[in-house]
């Protein structure tokens, strides 16, 4: 009698026993692209954190098993990432690594090259790391992820590429929503049919990639303290102002070295002042940016002891 | 008067200060002394509390929460604490110290990717000094500032789930972290190196190597814990173990070089939990060293330094452990848990070796007697130190304890027993009765003077004799295989009533009780509970006047006990071979046998019952004593429960003995009211210990009365009735019908002319379940439970009616005034929505009427009585409003995009006002006008960025009669609340949550706001 009933309760587990899926998660990814159509015209893809391999395995159902000539399947290239090994799949290149570790990210770059024309059009990441059951934990760990994954996705994908990757949508996505927006043209939330409602499981779907002007790929170490050095590495004025903020949404300029790095809580009027003018006059903000802190800062201003 | 608010959330904060201890329970913080709680200003910290540390001149208390931390001055004379700093870091802070042998404010603060701030919290020391005058204004006032004395950066930088530190100076610190791949990682702020590609050194912060990095487990590493002086270290993991290290100094012995490949060294693998390890600590007692750990499953495991498990305990009630802390002045263990309890153990007798699972073997038959292969087959208490036992050659012994140490006492045979093939052997206050093939044998053996008297030896009954219960003074009953039953009475056993059992395969009675003297309870073998009433007529005869069937599946009860017995009715305990405690109820009036209430216990097999609160039975191969209050006392291996046992309490001490592979073993264990109160006393709420899905306000009887009562129910199966009153929640009832996860209940207020208010309690959940309870607030203030029915939902259309629906969503129900009948609206997760008729008067009975398919997963179900409509909300957004007999759809439209997650709405003269909430995120205000069905809609997007999960209307009648605004409360995943006028539609956050998983939200008339899914919190939002 039980057993009934648990089989019935998911019927994507089921469909995915049927169909030969490693795991039920494979239809999410064909859910995202009912909606998004992301595997149009693709032929070259990088799935991080790819393990146990269904997202690799619709990759390669999708993408592969269709091309009709060998010469079609030799231009299909399928890159999966994860820590640990996995079973072979059709036309798979697999990549074991970290996907925080800038050595990943290179491994990955030279089965692309150089040229615009053979880096990737899509990347994907279903990566969760473990889960500890303290939700807040959870969501902070599984942001880290994201913004490895989204760095390695700078340096990959060509403009106008799309990426697509899992988030716990809890309590901090606003800032995430303008972390993605520095890239992409086009971006959502998304929750597919077969991800469960119950949970806070939605994924970013992404589109039309592009590099900030004067912003040079960099991996990025998220929450560490020394972003802002990291940024300084690539001498780019863009990547200085953008890394830090990327990393851990720090929109208050890079932190110079010999500066507290505790941030004082109670700051006077003037201070938000005049970090408020700064920035809204600074010309190389984004719009977007602005807009999102105005109300921040003028409620903070409200707030402050003057 | 102040509105006190409650919250029962995580507690990841635990810190043993001295004697006391501090606790972090959600977003708050306590400080608890022998007889004293004071709680930590709160302001505006919104995240939860993950730990603390204290300085070693004690007056400063760090905290941290996620990536804030707060300082503190603890002014012990006022027992009051002052905010002196709040910080903010960019990373997560997952350990700290204060540094002891350097100045008293120098600390560190660890983060989640292997860096250290190492700082000093500077007091602005003019304002210290009267900083005694702790009025509000100057309690929060920042005072000082922390400056930065280095910034310290690992080259490893993988994310870190747990971080231990230790040292007393910076120069000494070891960083000892564990990450998501099982690898431990070691490093300290020593030997910094370049960081640049250049080789240039940057300012601002250093770079130090990695020392060791060790492959310690197969998944996560949760927690690590380290004693240097005993040179153990201990981590636990995802991957359920616990694993000891050996740490080795090196040859001249006064430090640990962390870089050799053999500074940490694999000692055991220890395996006790069944999921992940969340904590750890090291304790030390005398010069031994112990090892506690704590588990996602609830279970504590304390291990010896050899790794052997000393015990296993379930020590949060089912609740996940997230920290553990130690006393050692008390040998007290806290636990924190995910409800929110702190609870304690005293580990000081089981440390001492006196475990509480220690067994002592009674000497052997032959090694004082002259005989062979003969031992003790048998075994009952005739007293608290008297024990008899019966060979397996039927001869009867007696043994004696405490007189002297338990190994040197002997069996001494009582040889005037007359020796035959005995099927039974059962004792009480001095009486052995022994039975066999038609025969029954009564004896007297007085304790003091150890004689054996015999009363009764002759022949009863026709067949073999299966059973002898003592029924009250002189009076017995006997039943033998043949299923015959006998009363007997008096010391010549004469035959007072002969009775007539219900005939079946191995008919002989299990447990028999005289509730009076002219009703006769039975239990047989075959799980048949049967009522006899004494004619009042010459012939005095018993009849069969009701039954109940396999009460506990097919096995006979244990027992059946009177709990309670009034001129109205009796209420009886039963016990079986299932883990359900029933208690019955017999009307003595009509002599109506119910199950008015069922109890699930953690015992496979139940075999008596000491008090409302203690239970013994058998799990496995374990002899259990199982305290509601106090989880699991006694856990004894013992072989599993078919075997021969027996126990004695006299004055809380409780005296165990069974009878394991030919040896009779014996065991003793003292009761306590709870935890001795030497030492902090915490109180325990008893909210759900998994997600809770539904609530629901029974309301005020009077309106003087300020306390509330609340139905509850959740993942954990449970459907709980508490009482809210001025800040405390008082747990009154439970009810356990339900076999699966409870999704939603639904209350319906009865007239009643015995008890001050009743309710039926309509609750849904998994396994197509259907509970319908009733609840009555007695006379006397206390929640009465009658389990009315429980019902399978099954498909009507369906040919094969074995077919188990899914699981049912939703319940809303409404009465015909006139027939009384009960319409009942249900939702069932495959999209069907079905209309059932019950009444009261029959509650087993449930009338398939109607049954409509929306293809689609019902999240929301609500029955409006007023317009007579029925709203269904569905996993796509789509709402659906019917008739009430689901004839005519009046409108279906698109209302989110996605999941309507939570759904109110009200009536107002001509329109219905809803208010949802969905996965999209949004919130949608929509009325429809009851005329002309016009839908009009007005969204709040930017409410909320997470899903929204709960919300709830409210429209309050002045004292005057006029309503005021019709307002609207929001909650979604991102924790924050806000209040809409849904008039103006003007809209403002009042306030943070911090339940996680959010699953509702209601809203009294006093504008409390009771919040609930991973917890509970009650919250004034005026």
């Amino acid at each position: 009698m039980g057993k009934t009933s648990k089989d019935k309760r998911d019927v994507y587990y089921r469909l995915a026993k049927e169909e030969g899926w490693r795991a039920r998660s494979a239809f999410k990814l064909m859910h995202i692209d009912d909606a998004f159509k992301i595997f149009s015209g693709v032929k070259r893809v990088v799935d991080l954190c790819a393990a146990p391999g269904s997202w690799s395995q619709v990759l390669s159902r999708k993408l592969y098993d269709t091309c009709e000539t060998d010469e079609e399947k030799a231009n299909v290239k399928i890159i999966a990432v994860d820590l640990q090994a996995m079973a072979p799949i059709r036309g798979v290149i697999q990549l074991q690594g970290d996907i925080t570790k800038e050595s990943t990210a290179e491994a990955i770059i030279e089965h692309f090259g150089e040229g615009v024309e053979q880096k990737a059009q899509l990347v994907v990441c279903d990566g969760a790391p473990d889960v500890t059951g303290v939700h807040e934990m959870d969501e902070y760990m599984q942001h880290q992820l994201l913004v490895s994954a989204l760095s390695i996705a700078t340096f990959v994908l060509e403009p106008g590429g799309s990426f697509v990757a899992k988030i716990f949508k809890g309590n901090d996505t606003t800032l995430l929503d303008s972390q993605m927006r520095t890239f992409f043209k086009h971006f959502e939330y998304y929750k597919p049919l077969s991800s469960r409602p119950s949970s806070i499981e939605h994924f970013v779907v992404c589109r039309d990639f592009f590099l900030p002007p004067g912003y040079i790929p960099q991996v990025i170490n998220p929450a560490r303290n020394d972003i802002a050095d990291q940024a300084r590495k690539t001498g780019s004025a863009t990547n200085r102002r953008l890394v830090p903020f990327i990393a851990h949404g720090d929109l208050t300029g890079v932190v110079d070295g010999d500066e507290p790095l505790v941030d004082c809580t109670n700051p006077s009027k003037e201070d938000i002042a005049y970090a408020y003018d700064a920035i809204m006059n600074d010309k190389e903000y984004p719009q977007e940016f602005k807009d999102l802190l105005n109300d921040i800062f003028v409620e903070e201003l409200a707030n402050a002891k003057s | 008067m102040e509105i006190k608010s409650s919250l029962f959330s995580d507690a990841f904060g635990l810190h043993v200060k001295n004697n006391d201890l501090l606790i972090g329970v959600g977003n708050q913080a306590f400080l608890y002394t022998k007889g004293s709680r004071i709680e930590l200003p709160q302001r505006t910290r919104n995240k939860k509390v993950h730990g603390f540390v204290h300085s070693s001149s004690d007056d400063l208390v760090l905290l941290y929460s996620e990536n804030e931390f707060y300082i503190f001055l603890y002014h012990s004379e006022e027992g009051q604490f002052q905010l002196v700093y709040e910080g903010e870091t960019k990373d997560w802070i997952n350990a700290a110290t204060f540094l002891e042998n350097e100045e008293k404010t120098r600390f560190v603060l660890h983060m989640a990717h292997s860096t250290v701030l190492y700082l000093q919290w500077i007091s602005n020391s003019s304002s210290l000094q009267d900083s005694v005058d702790l009025d509000s204004e100057k309690k929060y006032s920042q005072r000082g500032d922390c400056i930065v004395l280095e910034l310290a950066c690992c080259t490893d930088y993988s994310m870190l789930y747990y971080t231990c530190l230790h040292g007393s100076t910076y120069d000494q610190l070891v960083i000892m972290s564990g990450n998501a791949f099982g690898e431990l990682l070691i490093w300290r702020p020593q030997f910094a190196i370049a960081r640049d590609d250049d080789g240039n050194e940057v300012s601002g912060s250093k770079t130090y190597p990695l020392l060791l990095r060790l492959q310690a487990h197969n998944g996560v590493i949760l927690s690590i814990a380290y004693n240097a002086a005993k040179q153990l270290l201990i981590t636990t993991s995802d991957d359920r173990s616990v694993k000891f290290w050996r740490v080795a100094n090196t040859e001249t012995k006064d430090y640990v070089d962390w870089k050799t490949p053999n500074s940490v060294s694999p000692m055991f693998s220890c395996f006790g939990h069944t999921a992940r390890v969340m904590c750890s600590i090291v304790m030390e007692y005398g010069n031994d060293i112990y090892v506690a750990s704590g588990g996602e499953d609830s279970y504590m495991c304390i291990w010896n330094s050899s790794g052997e498990l000393l015990l296993k305990r379930r020590q949060q009630f089912g609740a996940p452990i997230w920290q553990l802390a130690y006393n050692p002045t008390t040998s007290t263990i806290y636990s924190g848990g995910s409800t929110g309890n702190v609870l304690t153990y005293n580990v000081k007798a089981l440390l001492e070796g006196k475990t509480n699972n220690q067994l002592t073997q009674l000497c052997p038959l032959d090694s004082f007697i002259e005989t062979k292969n003969e031992f003790i087959g048998n075994v009952q208490f005739l007293s608290h130190t008297t024990i008899i036992g019966l060979s397996n050659r039927n001869r009867l012994f007696f043994i004696n304890l405490f007189t002297d140490s338990l190994e040197s006492q002997n069996w001494q045979l009582l040889d005037n027993f007359p020796s035959y093939k005995c099927t039974v052997l059962e004792t009480k206050n001095e009486i052995i009765a022994t039975c066999g093939y038609q025969r029954v044998t009564l004896h007297r053996f007085s304790v003091k003077s150890q004689q054996l008297e015999q009363l009764f030896d002759g022949p009863r009954l026709k067949g073999t004799i299966r059973s002898f219960h003592f029924l009250a003074t002189d009076l017995y009953l006997v039943s033998d295989d043949l299923g015959n039953c006998e009363l007997l009475k008096g010391n010549d056993l004469h035959v007072e009533a002969e009775i007539s059992l219900v005939h079946c395969r191995e008919p002989w009675i299990t447990a028999a009780l005289l509730v009076s003297p002219k009703i006769l309870l039975l239990s047989n073998r075959n799980g048949l509970i049967m009522l006899f009433i004494r004619n009042t007529g010459h012939n005095q005869e018993f009849t069969l006047i009701s039954q109940l069937k396999h009460i506990h599946g097919n096995m006979g009860s244990t027992f059946l006990n009177l709990v309670t017995l009034t001129s109205k009715e009796a209420c009886i305990l039963s016990g079986g071979h299932e883990p359900l405690l029933k208690y019955l109820r017999l009307n003595l009036n009509d002599y109506k046998l119910t199950i008015s209430l069922r109890k699930c216990v953690p015992l496979a097999w139940i075999e008596a019952s000491l008090s409302d609160d203690i239970v013994l039975g058998f799990n496995d191969n374990h002899f259990v004593a199982w305290s509601q209050e106090q989880d699991v006392l006694i856990q004894l291996q013992c072989g599993g429960g078919h075997r021969c046992w027996d126990y004695h309490l006299l004055d809380k001490e409780l005296h165990i003995i069974f009878v394991k592979q030919k040896q009779v073993f014996f065991h003793h264990y003292r009761l306590c009211d709870k935890e001795s109160s030497q030492g902090i006393s915490i109180p325990r709420n008893r909210w759900h210990t998994r997600s809770c899905n539904s609530l629901r306000l029974l309301g005020q009887i009077v309106s003087t009365d300020s306390a509330h009562f609340l139905a509850s129910a959740g993942d954990d199966n449970v459907i709980k009735i508490t009482k809210y009153f001025d800040g405390n929640a008082i747990q009154c009832a439970e009810v356990h019908t339900h076999i699966s996860s409870v999704r939603h209940l639904t209350i319906y207020p009865l007239k009643s002319k015995n008890y001050l208010a009743s309710w039926l309690i309509f609750s849904v959940g998994g396994r197509a379940q259907l509970c319908i309870n009733q609840i009555d607030r007695t006379q006397s203030n206390d929640c009465r439970i009658t389990e009315l029915s429980s019902h399978t939902l099954r498909n009507p259309t369906v040919a094969d009616n074995g077919v188990v629906e899914a699981r049912l969503m939703a319940i809303d129900v409404s009465r015909d005034a006139s027939s009384g009948y009960f319409m009942l609206y249900i939702a069932n997760a495959d999209g069907k929505i079905t209309i059932h008729r019950w009444q009261i008067e029959k509650p087993s009975t449930l009338e398939f009427l109607h049954q409509i398919d929306l293809h689609r997963c019902p999240l929301q179900l609500r029955w409006l009585p007023d317009p007579s409509l029925l709203l269904i909300a569905t996993t796509n957004g789509e709402i659906y409003v019917y008739d009430n007999e689901f004839r005519t759809k009046m409108l279906q439209f698109q209302l989110h995009e996605t999941g309507v997650n939570t759904l109110d709405a009200y009536v107002d003269r001509d329109n219905i006002h809803i208010l949802s909430g969905g996965d999209d995120e949004n919130v949608k205000h929509t009325t429809i006008n009851l005329y002309s069905m016009d839908i009009n809609q007005k969204a709040f997007a930017a409410l909320h960025n997470a899903q929204v999960n709960a919300l709830a209307l409210y429209c309050h009648s002045k004292p005057d009669g006029e309503k005021t605004d019709l307002f609207g409360f929001t909650c979604s995943m991102d924790k924050q609340i806000y209040r809409i006028n849904l008039q103006t539609s003007e809209y403002f956050r009042v306030g943070y949550t911090c339940i996680d998983d959010i699953k509702g939200i209601l809203i009294d008339e006093n504008q409390l706001a009771y919040l609930y899914g991973s917890g509970l919190q009650v919250l004034p939002l005026s």
